[in-house]
């Protein structure tokens, strides 16, 4: 077997030298990377991103060891800028709690314990990186004693050197890191010294450096928090604490996954951190989707990066990524001769003609009459598009036969290239769908092709791409093909992996304990409703994957399921809030993670969107009964169903009732 | 030079666990269940038996046995063993001690030994009964609900350093890939590898291991794919020296800046990593991790296949120049 | 769950274990090749085609990784263990790893590793890996003719080292115990008339990878070995197809709806027998699942393997013929 050049999924597996070496700028003509989140800005930054947004990627280029790679530290003025790169999951936080000890004990060791951290950290990094400069050399006494004047009692003699500054930096850790451990035991912290006051540390050793050397004066000291979601909220108000008195030469950029990033308050006297002045956040995921076409560019130049250097496909980069589309089988993506193949009889039409009898009393010949003017034996795609315009006339006041015979009229003139604009735009509109229950009614799978699609899937998350990538890959192989090479990657492949892609992107995004399980409760829940939907005789919406809600109307257990699903990444915010013109509710616009489209066998693009009452949004997000959930779910389905009533006779259902 | 595969493992069946069981002052067993669990304390004739009854498992009051048995309070697996000793109103130091390790949650078994080893106890002996098969193969689900925190386990927590450039991750590999998953992910910048039990305890649960573990291979990334470790899935010796063999290399390739570990396979396993931390690890940047879920299932297993019999002696097996 | 859907998680988990466990040796390809076996004119019943894909998911396969893990447990378990704790046990349960380690060399020195059977077969290929895979050294490795200093028909016959005390058998599967037997018959009353006239006590261990549980116990009480012992143990409910088949038990709602012991039974021996008559389901009835990277058993059910003429039969997993002796 060939090696998967898509194996590595994630920024961990690649070395420093390899992210070097591999680096790919979004929009470099536009100053890439380095203008959407500027390192040598001095107000903080937050980068938010779902899991595989390219985040950590990003913080790690920006650090200071990749900037030694890439030749940028010749001078500090090169960049403006050195990179302090902490990720928060090593200060294994979990540990700061419990064990018999009160909370405020904890916090203030917290603090301390990562104001050294955090001053190991600058000291080491601007050492490795500067270490050499003549000026730093012959000040490094003065900068030691600098740094220890910053502590309340430093005790002892002051250090003469950066290294045994550093080493009394870490003795204390390692007394704090004993105690911590011990009191699991004990239970009582033993005697700490907390010999410098909150958040002085990590301000105290870029000043110090800047004071000493010139050239180390004018640059931003960046440091790169990483994984802040690893923190619990009251740790996370120590960062953000120090987000609001950060001094310059000092910033921050915090990075964090969505459902991490917990609060912007403060430890100082509660204040809250405020978008804009105390600091600026970016999204990397909704910054990619609303750059569509640069972000399109931006992948299939990963992809190119990551064939050539895997040895899979050679050539240069750009030129690679102009070809990649020929590697994946895209044509017959409307073909219908499945439907042909089997014969006259149309499974749709036999529906229809049930239908017709039951619902219409029309006769079995009536019926016949009617279905032979919708029947285009050539064309099964318009056929379904003639059934779906006459459920559309079911309730009116004229006859089936009647309606039949207009829109016989309207295709056959459409057919022959006539003007009849509204026919067009219906099977413009509709036709993506109606392809879509075609293949249904006839056991076949929706097909998810080509490098767009995938792009389109990737729900602005780069690695999401590259999973999808690895399992077509992998399902290709499985399946004897020669993937990238030569023949391009059978339908069959592309529609496994995709399969396979989409339902990992549901069970690895759920967030832990029970917030997890209600996510995936509510998001198989929206799966269900939006896919019954779909496939009903009339959709309510064409290419259904959006739908708007008002959250201050839903039950708490509602809104914080559809808040901690947004925070997964599970649904995408697409409008925040939208003022209805008749009443004065305020209604959200979500979309379900393209990602998960292939799993509930949903389109990809979006279409229209679907208006949830308040009792349907109560029942998919909030904590209801299975069976409360399919009884909502079925009334609604069965609007959309011939012959279009909310409800069967005798069955009362008062959606209304059901305000939570 | 360090051997743990010098310590003494013996296959008993029920009438050899009857004998050996009379020189046993205090044997402590975690109630389940499982016909693993209950048959070999029924057999067992020491001074004192006590069952154990972990909230984890969530039995109602009738479910349990009343004698001998002990809840001990809510909290933390310190606070569990702590609970225990007062209700019980034992000293688990000033006897010949036995713990059937076959139901206990592995966090719990695992800060035994730290906490024996603080004792100053040099001999422990653990029992672990194989089963026959587990109720659904590679889909048998141990962790009942979901995982809801994930940190270090009392008393493994090392002192760490603020480099984290190339810290490693080795995870004993079970057959719930949530947990897997959420270990994987705690540690996501690590490099990871995998410790799989093979010979396992049935021929064919290390396939089974492995498809279940596959379904966390996103997680894992491409280092734990195809480096992987071995190790008996009943025996903690091997497991403690394959530990010990593998970091060495790791270290002699380049410094290791942490190293973090995770028993999420059998329990002879979880002694094994437990048993290498307190005889290597203690107060260096190492640290054991766990992801911890609310509930776990009460009965997952069949039949009993082998009754492992392990003296741990905490004292390291060292050789004479380093002792 | 509908049977193409079903089909598709068999072949989902058949892919994973093609990815990981076995070596590639069965993609999609290979697979329908092999399915195409069970679609003859005169299908006697529907659904054989989903039977056998089910059983090959239940499949276990060894790769070369497995296989020399194996091999170091069935060093490491079954020989040194029980050596070290003997020698524990003899001083005072000493903790001292440098001088156990000597004493165990010295052990080591006085045992013979030999394969069961000709040089050709697994059990004898198998040493060069378990010697690899250990670190043992070459000398303690012999053919069976080369332990003696002269022809074994000579009365006068010795080993060629007289320190010798203690040899070891190994071989990959005792699946039903047949040449294990046959074997000790023909080769260990020499070994033992040897050391009954030079007075002094021979063990003689036989050692497997894999045992079926039953045979492993003949061999233990019908033949002259002093003890037998293997790294994984098969019990009844390894026999596939047999009532307490392991793979047949707590089945998911999917698999009661598809497939069932009744009519795997049927489909692997009555095509079984079309290719092996006189043992459908493997060896003597051994009805297993199981293969090496360097062979497949004949244990194993032929429907998997089998790779010879008549009739034609596209194996999934092909075994290499045996040569006899």
């Amino acid at each position: 077997m060939r090696n998967n050049p898509f194996n590595v999924t994630k920024a961990v597996d690649f070395s420093d030298e390899q992210i070097a070496r591999t680096w790919v700028d979004f929009a470099s003509d536009n100053g890439g990377f380095f203008a959407i989140a500027d390192p040598t800005s001095p107000m903080p930054r937050i980068l938010l991103g779902g899991k595989g947004s390219g985040r950590t990627h990003l913080m790690r280029y920006y650090s200071a060891r990749l900037q030694r790679l890439r030749g940028a530290t010749s001078s500090p003025k090169t960049e403006g800028y050195i990179g302090i790169y902490l990720r928060c999951s090593g200060l294994n936080a979990g540990r700061f709690g419990g064990k018999g000890i009160e909370p405020e004990a904890w916090q203030a060791l917290f603090v301390y314990y990562m104001d050294l951290w955090l001053a190991q950290l600058a000291i080491s990094t601007v050492v490795e990186t500067f270490g050499e400069m003549p000026e730093l050399i012959a000040q490094e006494d003065a900068i030691a004693r600098l740094v220890a004047h910053a502590f309340d009692d430093f005790g002892g003699e002051l250090p003469s050197t950066l290294l045994g500054l550093e080493t009394r930096l870490h003795g204390w850790q390692r007394e704090l890191d004993l105690v911590i451990n011990n009191a699991a035991i004990t239970r009582r912290l033993d005697a700490i010294q907390i010999r410098a006051a909150r958040g002085r540390l990590p301000l105290a050793v870029p000043k110090a450096f800047a004071a000493c050397v010139p050239d180390l004066s004018e640059i931003i000291w960046l440091y790169l928090l990483d994984e802040l979601e690893n923190l619990t909220d009251e740790q996370q108000r120590y960062v953000q604490t120090l987000i609001r008195e950060k001094e310059p030469p000092a910033s921050f950029m915090v990075g964090s996954r969505l459902y991490g990033f917990r609060t912007t308050r403060t430890l100082s006297a509660d204040e809250e951190n405020k978008e804009g002045s105390e600091f600026e956040p970016l999204r990397l995921d909704r910054f990619y989707l609303t750059h569509e076409s640069e972000f399109a560019e931006f992948c299939r130049r990963v992809i190119a990066q990551r064939l050539i250097e895997e040895g899979a496909v050679p050539g240069q980069r750009d030129a690679v990524a102009e070809q990649l589309d020929g590697f994946f089988v895209t044509d017959g993506e409307r073909d219908t001769s499945f439907v042909t193949e089997e014969g006259a009889e149309r499974k749709y039409f036999a529906v229809l003609a049930r239908q017709l009898e039951t619902h219409q009393g029309l006769s079995e010949s009536e019926a016949a009459k009617v279905i032979a003017l919708l029947e285009v034996p050539s064309k099964p795609l318009l056929e379904k598009l003639n059934t779906l315009l006459l459920y559309q006339r079911w309730n009116t006041r004229t006859s089936m036969h009647s309606e039949a015979g207009r829109i016989s009229k309207l295709c056959a003139a459409w057919r022959d290239g006539k003007a009849t604009g509204h026919y067009g735009q219906k099977v413009k509109h509709h036709e993506p769908d109606m392809y879509a229950q075609l293949l249904r009614q006839y056991s076949r799978q929706r097909r998810y092709l080509g490098l767009e699609t995938f792009i389109t899937m990737a729900g602005g998350l780069p690695r999401n791409l590259l999973i999808i990538l690895k399992n077509v890959y992998r399902w290709a192989e499985f399946n004897g093909e020669q993937p990238f090479h030569g023949v391009p990657i059978s339908i069959a492949a592309q529609r496994d992996g995709v399969q396979e892609a989409s339902s990992w992107f549901l069970k690895d995004n759920l967030p832990l304990g029970v917030e997890g399980e209600n996510v995936e409760r509510a998001v198989s829940r929206l799966g269900a409703l939006l896919r019954a939907l779909h496939f009903a005789d009339r959709p309510p919406e064409i290419r259904m994957t959006t739908f708007s809600v008002d959250p201050s109307r839903l039950s708490l257990a509602a809104r914080e399921s559809l808040r901690d699903a947004e925070r997964a990444s599970m649904l995408l915010t697409e409008d925040r809030g939208h003022r209805d013109k008749n009443d004065a509710s305020v209604t959200v616009k979500y979309r379900l993670n393209p990602m998960l489209c292939p799993y509930f066998d949903l389109p990809l693009t979006v279409g229209g969107t679907l208006k949830l009452s308040t009792g349907e949004a109560n029942a998919v997000f909030g904590e209801k009964a299975p069976e409360e959930f399919d009884r909502i779910r079925r009334a609604r389905v069965r609007r959309a169903n011939v012959p279009f009533r909310a409800h069967r006779a005798g069955e009362q259902i008062d959606l209304l009732s059901d305000v939570g | 030079m360090l051997d743990y595969t010098v310590y003494y493992r013996r296959r008993l069946d029920l009438d050899a666990l009857r004998e050996t069981s009379r020189d046993w002052g205090l044997f402590i067993s975690a109630y389940n269940d499982s016909e693993r669990v209950q048959r070999p304390f029924e057999a067992v004739q020491s001074a004192t038996k006590h069952w154990l009854i972990h909230r984890e498992y969530q039995f109602s009051a009738h479910e349990v046995p009343t004698c001998d048995a002990y809840t001990p309070a809510e909290g933390n697996e310190a606070d569990f063993w702590r609970s225990y000793v007062d209700l019980a109103g034992v000293d688990l130091a000033s006897q010949e001690l036995c713990i059937d390790a076959t139901g206990f949650m592995r966090p719990h078994l695992a800060f035994l030994l730290v906490l024996l080893k603080q004792a100053g106890v040099g001999r422990v002996h653990f029992l672990y009964t194989d089963p026959e098969r587990y109720v659904k193969a590679e889909n048998t689900q141990f962790t009942k609900g979901p995982v809801t925190e994930v940190r270090q386990i009392a008393g493994f927590e090392g002192i760490h350093s603020t480099d984290t450039s190339n810290d490693l991750l080795i995870i004993g590999a079970g057959y719930d890939h949530q947990l897997i998953r959420r270990i994987a992910e705690f540690k996501e910048y690590s490099r990871k590898l995998q410790l799989f039990g093979l010979p396992s305890l049935q021929p064919s649960m290390y396939q089974e291991s492995v498809i279940s573990a596959s379904r966390a291979a996103e997680s894992l990334g491409s280092s734990a794919q195809d480096d992987v470790l071995f190790a008996p899935a009943s025996d903690p010796f091997v497991t403690a020296q394959v530990l010990h063999e593998r970091v060495e290399r790791e270290r002699g390739r380049r410094r290791v800046t942490n190293l973090y570990l995770s028993a999420l396979g059998t329990k002879p396993q979880v002694l094994g990593f437990a048993l290498y931390f307190v005889t290597e690890c203690l107060e260096s940047s190492t640290s054991l991790l766990f992801p911890y879920a609310e509930r776990y299932t009460q009965e997952t297993s069949k039949g009993i296949s082998r009754i492992w019999h392990y003296t741990l002696e905490l004292d390291g097996a060292r050789s004479s120049e380093q002792t | 769950m509908n049977a193409e859907a079903y089909a598709m998680t068999l072949l989902g988990k058949i892919k994973t274990l093609n990815e990981r466990l076995w070596e590639g040796r069965a993609d999609l390809p290979a697979i329908k090749a092999w399915l195409e076996n069970f679609k003859a004119e005169e299908e006697p019943y529907e659904g054989a085609q989903i039977q056998a894909l089910y059983l090959l998911s239940q499949f276990i396969f060894f790769g070369t990784r497995e296989v020399r893990e194996l091999l170091r447990a069935l060093y490491r378990d079954q020989f040194r263990y029980p050596v070290i704790e003997a020698l524990r046990e003899a001083n005072e349960d000493t903790f001292d790893v440098a001088r156990l380690h000597n004493l165990y060399e010295e052990e080591l020195r006085q045992t013979r590793f030999l394969g069961v059977g000709s040089p050709a077969e697994s059990g004898t290929h198998l040493l060069y890996y378990f010697r690899q895979e250990n670190g043992l050294p070459k000398s303690v490795f012999v053919s069976l003719a080369g332990l003696y200093d002269r022809r074994i028909d000579d009365p006068t016959v010795a080993f060629v080292d007289p320190k010798v005390r203690r040899i070891v058998f190994l071989d990959d599967l005792c699946g039903s115990g047949t040449q294990a037997t046959r074997y000790s018959e023909r080769v260990l009353p020499t070994l033992r008339k040897v050391a009954e006239r030079d007075e002094f006590s021979l063990q003689i261990d036989y050692l497997v990878l894999v045992a079926q549980r039953d045979a492993l116990a003949n061999v233990a009480s019908n033949t002259d070995f002093d003890r037998v012992g293997t790294v994984l143990e098969l019990d009844e409910t390894h026999r596939c197809l047999s009532p307490s088949s392991r793979h047949f038990h707590d089945a998911d709602q999917a698999e009661q709806d598809h497939v069932n012991l009744e009519t795997a039974l049927r489909v692997a021996s009555e095509y079984g027998s079309k290719l092996w008559p006189e043992h459908p389901v493997g060896w003597r009835d051994s009805q297993l699942l199981l293969g090496f990277s360097h062979n497949i058993p004949d244990n194993t059910l032929p429907i998997l393997w089998w790779d010879q003429p008549p009739p034609a039969w596209i194996p999934i997993f092909p075994r290499y013929p045996k040569i006899e002796a």
